[in-house]
């Protein structure tokens, strides 16, 4: 960090805005993760402890109307025994229950009557409703402020546990936190996805009109809560992405006169510049370790991908064309970077191995293809391709085959990846004057098509690896 | 000169005014005249950073203005919605060189000339169509 030039401005209002709101707990700094993390371990109920060892389901999906499924899921009040414990139950079943519809691959039944953790499970208990699943859960706090939480899920038609029985336990204010864990660990026990509801989307919030537009780097928690702005709107800010240990972010910033790239540390507030020099830098992308980043740099207007490696800041070149090649992104093993070039006249998309070498495009099909990037799992290529008038969110293999559009709008763009490597979200500008850009999800399947609440208009979502 | 032209445009009296005619187009050191009579902003077709002949002759203009005033400019390049943003941001940068490299090329110093891309994010004009987006296509070059 010795080698970077500290921005003289920092922000203490972020500063002091992270000490009360990060510093409780977020595995922030990777040495001190193991204290700060939230603890899981599994519990055992009294009378059994026969653990389910079946492989998950697989949802099946009808292929001519393309329509899931969803498992019914009860998920009562977790139980507390303390006035504040039950108050904290209600909003963890809240959360719970909020993630596992957001997903598409449940309904859920909330109303439905608790009864005390320490019960094993009883059909009779559902009243012969049609419900699949039934969550019971419980909370506790100690005197210190930290916070228990722990559940267990039943098949409401066998009675018996899927999976083993859960506890999490950490930092008071980290307790919707561990509402996102119980949630991600059902949906992967009945999904057999990744998960990824504890999770935090970065994005550029954006308000006023088209011609005066403002703008102020945001992050937030995967379902909305949390949300806390990192600039000041000042000056114009872009495409904001964390770094994997989720301590940095990175963004481009009009604050200098031209848009550079800044990494603004988390925990202290502080924003660093770069250390390119005087040309202008955006588009940035980490590489999986965090060890480099990809970025486009414009040197007498002509727009390559460069690499800094992010130990001694030493940049190099990684292509060399007289087109612009812009929007690069790594792939998981951190071996190649995708990116967007009109080398050909018209914007196609390419892979390249980081070490350098010879491209290889990947995009087929007609149009201009725009703003790739690679799903966590590596096996998919997310898109924007402009058609005509058109704009659209697509999806292909890594390889190029197999081109799916999933979303046609006025325009839609700049889609990344869930954790998951399910869900993707995207920009949607909409059509009008004065109109102003939103985030909406979609799943690689085509369904579960939602907006994603802002406060404001919000654009150039990031979404970082599910937290430890 | 300067508060006497816009008088006489505010007044109306533009029949008399008209901007080619020697009286007026007679070079002056004010800004406005610049940006208003000269013009300090060029056009662009579609995703294309190509300068067109219309354009080549203000930014001839330009040149002949800056060469008797010695001033710094910043060329700010910008594009359209048409676009994504990381594309429009290079497109931007493409446009402003094409405008930096004519200037210096019309007799303007290198060093008196600074470059910047705001892709587009910076609009003039806010309609969802051809209308607005033409107008957005630019370079407009910023005395300082």
């Amino acid at each position: 960090m010795a080698l970077l030039r500290k921005n003289v401005r920092v922000y203490l209002l972020s500063v002091v805005f992270f000490a009360i709101t990060l510093l409780g707990g977020f595995a922030l700094n990777a040495q001190n993760a193991g204290d700060e993390e939230i603890a899981s371990e599994d519990i055992s109920l009294e009378d059994t402890a026969v653990e389910d060892t079946r492989a998950p389901d697989v949802f099946e999906i009808d292929v001519t109307g393309g329509v899931i499924k969803p498992y019914t899921i009860a998920i009562p009040d977790f139980e507390g025994e303390a006035p504040d414990e039950i108050v904290l139950g209600q909003e963890i079943a809240n959360i719970v229950a909020q993630d596992l519809l957001n997903s598409g691959y449940f309904l859920t039944r909330r109303e439905i009557a608790p009864h005390s953790f320490s019960t094993r499970f009883n059909r009779t208990w559902l009243n012969n409703e049609p419900i699949d699943l039934y969550v019971s859960g419980a909370v506790s706090m100690n005197d210190m402020g930290a916070v228990e939480v722990k559940f267990r899920l039943y098949e409401a038609v066998s009675e018996s546990e899927r999976g083993p029985g859960l506890r999490f336990s950490g930092a008071g204010d980290e307790w919707r936190r561990m509402g996102h864990k119980v949630a991600d660990e059902i949906y992967t026990r009945m999904t057999g996805n990744p998960p990824y509801f504890d999770s935090q989307i970065a994005f550029v919030a954006e308000e006023g009109p088209k011609d005066a537009r403002r703008a102020a780097i945001a992050v937030m928690d995967s379902d909305g809560a949390n949300l806390r702005y990192l600039t000041d709107g000042q000056s114009l800010v872009l495409d904001p992405i964390l770094s994997p240990n989720q301590r940095d972010i990175v963004y481009t910033s009009f604050a200098g006169g031209k848009p550079s790239l800044v990494m603004m540390n988390m925990v202290s507030g502080e924003i660093y510049d770069l250390p390119f020099g005087d040309d202008m830098t955006f588009a940035p992308a980490y590489s999986p370790d965090g060890l480099q980043l990809a970025f486009s740099m414009s040197k007498s207007g002509n727009t390559d991908i460069y690499v800094m490696d992010m130990t001694s800041f030493d940049v190099k070149r990684l292509t060399s064309t007289k087109s612009i090649d812009t929007s690069p992104d790594f792939t998981p093993d951190g071996k190649k970077v995708v990116f967007e070039s009109n080398i050909t006249g018209k914007q196609q998309i390419y892979s390249i191995p980081v070490e350098g070498g010879k491209g290889t495009r990947l995009s087929k099909g007609n149009g201009r293809y725009a703003t790739p990037t690679v799903s966590p799992d590596g096996k998919r290529i997310a898109f924007t391709k402009i058609v005509g008038e058109n704009f659209h969110i697509g999806v292909m293999d890594i390889d190029g085959e197999n081109e799916v559009e999933l979303t046609t709008s006025y325009h839609d763009e700049a889609p990344v990846w869930a954790p998951n490597s399910q869900e993707i979200l995207f920009t949607r500008q909409h059509d009008g004057d004065d109109e102003g850009a939103r985030l909406y999800s979609i799943s690689v399947s085509g369904q579960n098509f939602h907006e994603v609440t802002t406060p404001s208009f919000a654009s150039y979502p990031y979404w970082s690896p599910v937290l430890q | 000169m300067c508060k006497i032209f816009m008088f006489i445009l505010a007044v109306g009296f533009l029949a008399s005014c008209n901007v080619n005619t020697a009286p007026v187009a007679a070079p002056s050191g004010g800004d406005s005249y610049f940006q208003n009579v000269i013009g300090d902003t060029v056009r662009f077709d579609e995703g294309s950073a190509a300068l067109t002949e219309k354009s080549k002759t203000i930014l001839r203009a330009q040149a002949e203005w800056l060469k008797t005033n010695d001033r710094l400019i910043v060329v700010e390049g910008h594009a359209d919605e048409q676009g994504t943003r990381n594309f429009n941001l290079a497109l931007g940068a493409e446009r402003a060189e094409a405008v930096r490299v004519f200037l210096i090329a019309e007799g303007v110093a290198a060093n008196r000339i600074a470059t910047v891309s705001y892709g587009r994010e910076q609009p003039v004009a806010s309609c969802a169509d051809e209308t607005c987006w033409k107008q957005n296509r630019r370079v407009q070059t910023v005395l300082i």
